[in-house]
């Protein structure tokens, strides 16, 4: 493999990874305000894709009109998830079973978005102009860059949104931070959709396996720390190409589950995370 | 009782939704030992039910095993996959054992659908032989009652089960785990436990379900409303 080829395989899997790191930005929000993970984090995901799809191409509105009606649709039914599947559940700490609420929200997204947009993938109109930015031999689509530049600055508007959190800390009630964590991270998933569908087909089944690979990215850099999620984003898009490479393009979430395994075993904190105290 | 005599009273279709109940009250039991007694969530499960189904169906046709080895191939299978999968998810942490699970189901997903000479990708694996006893080939109405019999061994493994020796100490384990390593009870070794007795229901009932939709097709889980693709 030249050099060029493995710069330009790098390239692609940050592409990759970026996406992860926005889903990953989004669990890290909701966590921080109610240490609970929102398991629907992925179809919110591809909601924000298929209305994507109905504001920007069924509609054709402006794009800026279109991303901040998905931001609010996707934000309002994070809230909605947050209402059914986390309220009723949380009331003891210790409970786990926010997990099979979230999960059971999440089949709902899906099962209704089936019912409204088929199970086939839909065509996405570009929003960039597709003729790819060259740089040394390299070759990277605007679109990849912006969703590169994006996850990046997710991590500003995460962290404002948590600073904010911890200084209304004293005065503000729980439920209403609780909302707003879930408004922000719901948004920030519906943006990612939004800016990755022009790269993909569109799609009512990518929803679970972004649910696990934006997981998998919070997982390695640490939970709920946004430079360690940041990290683990991009450190699984270019190990998941990279896997794909070696072991065929099939095997890609085989080689995730065994990267995070791996890292897991290792430092279960992941590789950002604190010590933490084992609870009792 | 009822259950017993339904083939006589309904039609095929029906009898279909029956016996696809009663699989999924197979594998229910097994994930109420782990997420109701020990407190463990799993989304594995239904990538051990396609290893126990797919088991069965490659084994018979592609094989020629006889339905009764392949079942215990399918089995052993399941209980391999608790174990491997069980032992480095089980140190982690409940949260990140759902997960871990998860990505299983993920996993097991794509394998299905790559080994495509094994297990016919999308297609699936049809013309699945009967099972037989002593040179006697079941009919459908015999699968049925396999079905029930497989059922009725579920119910009877778990009921009453929290009065054993194992469901106490499970429950004592989601409980508290301290106080379960204070009592002697490992929880590492309880917890691995009851995901294996997960799995094998799991496995169990996934290797009967070919026999209900008549060709393994891909994973239908209880987690899922629908058989996902």
């Amino acid at each position: 493999m030249r050099i060029e080829d493995i710069v330009q395989l790098i390239l692609s899997g940050l592409v990759t990874g970026a996406v992860y790191t926005i889903i990953g930005l989004g669990y890290n929000v909701v966590y921080s305000a109610t240490n609970v993970f929102n398991m629907a984090q992925g179809e919110l995901l591809m909601l924000g894709m298929m209305t994507g799809v109905l504001f920007f191409v069924t509609l054709s509105w402006p794009v800026l009109v279109a991303v901040a009606l998905v931001m609010l649709f996707v934000g309002a039914v994070s809230v909605l998830g947050d209402q059914l599947s986390v309220r009723p559940v949380a009331r003891s700490a210790t409970s786990l079973t926010w997990i099979l609420s979230t999960i059971a929200f999440a089949l709902i997204i899906r099962n209704v978005a089936v019912l409204i947009w088929g199970s086939e993938p839909l065509p996405f109109r570009q929003i960039l102009p597709v003729e790819p930015i060259r740089f040394l031999g390299l070759r990277l689509a605007p679109q990849g860059l912006l969703v590169i530049v994006s996850a990046i600055h997710g991590k500003a508007l995460v962290a404002l949104a948590q600073d904010r959190e911890a200084a209304e800390l004293r005065g503000i009630d729980f439920r209403r931070m609780s909302t707003l964590a879930f408004l922000i991270g719901g948004a920030i998933a519906g943006f990612g959709g939004f800016i990755l569908a022009p790269l993909t087909l569109p799609s009512v089944a990518v929803g679970e396996l972004y649910t696990f690979k934006g997981f998998i990215a919070c997982a390695i850099g640490g939970l709920g720390n946004n430079k360690g999620t940041v990290f683990g984003g991009f450190a699984l898009g270019v190990i998941e190409l990279f896997g794909a490479q070696i072991v065929g393009n099939n095997y890609r979430t085989t080689a995730a589950i065994a990267v995070l395994i791996a890292i897991l075993l290792i430092k279960p904190t992941g590789l950002f995370g604190q010590r933490a105290l084992r609870q009792v | 009782m009822a259950l017993t005599v339904l083939p006589h009273a309904v039609n095929r279709y029906y009898l279909l939704l029956v016996e696809t109940v009663i699989i999924f009250g197979v594998v229910a039991p097994g994930l109420n030992i782990l997420a109701g007694y020990t407190g463990l969530i799993s989304v594995a499960q239904a990538g051990i039910f396609a290893a126990g189904a797919y088991s069965v169906a490659i084994l018979t046709t592609e094989v020629g095993l006889s339905f009764w080895p392949a079942a215990l191939v399918g089995i052993s299978l399941g209980a391999a996959i608790g174990l491997i999968l069980g032992i480095p998810a089980m140190r982690l942490g409940h949260f990140y054992f759902a997960l871990v699970t998860l990505g299983f189901a993920l996993v097991i997903k794509d394998w299905l659908l790559e080994w495509a000479g094994l297990t016919g990708s999308f297609s699936g694996i049809v013309r699945i032989p009967k099972a037989d006893v002593l040179g006697y080939r079941f009919t459908a109405l015999d699968d049925h009652y396999l079905i029930l019999a497989v059922g009725a061994l579920a119910l009877f493994f778990t009921h009453d089960f929290t009065r054993t020796r194992w469901g106490r100490s499970f429950l004592l384990v989601r409980d508290s785990e301290v106080v379960a390593q204070a009592l002697g009870v490992s929880p590492f070794r309880t917890k691995l436990l009851s995901f294996l007795i997960g799995s094998v229901f799991a496995a169990a009932a996934g290797t009967v379900y070919p026999y209900v939709t008549q060709g393994s097709t891909r994973s239908c889980s209880p987690w899922r409303s629908r058989c996902s693709s």
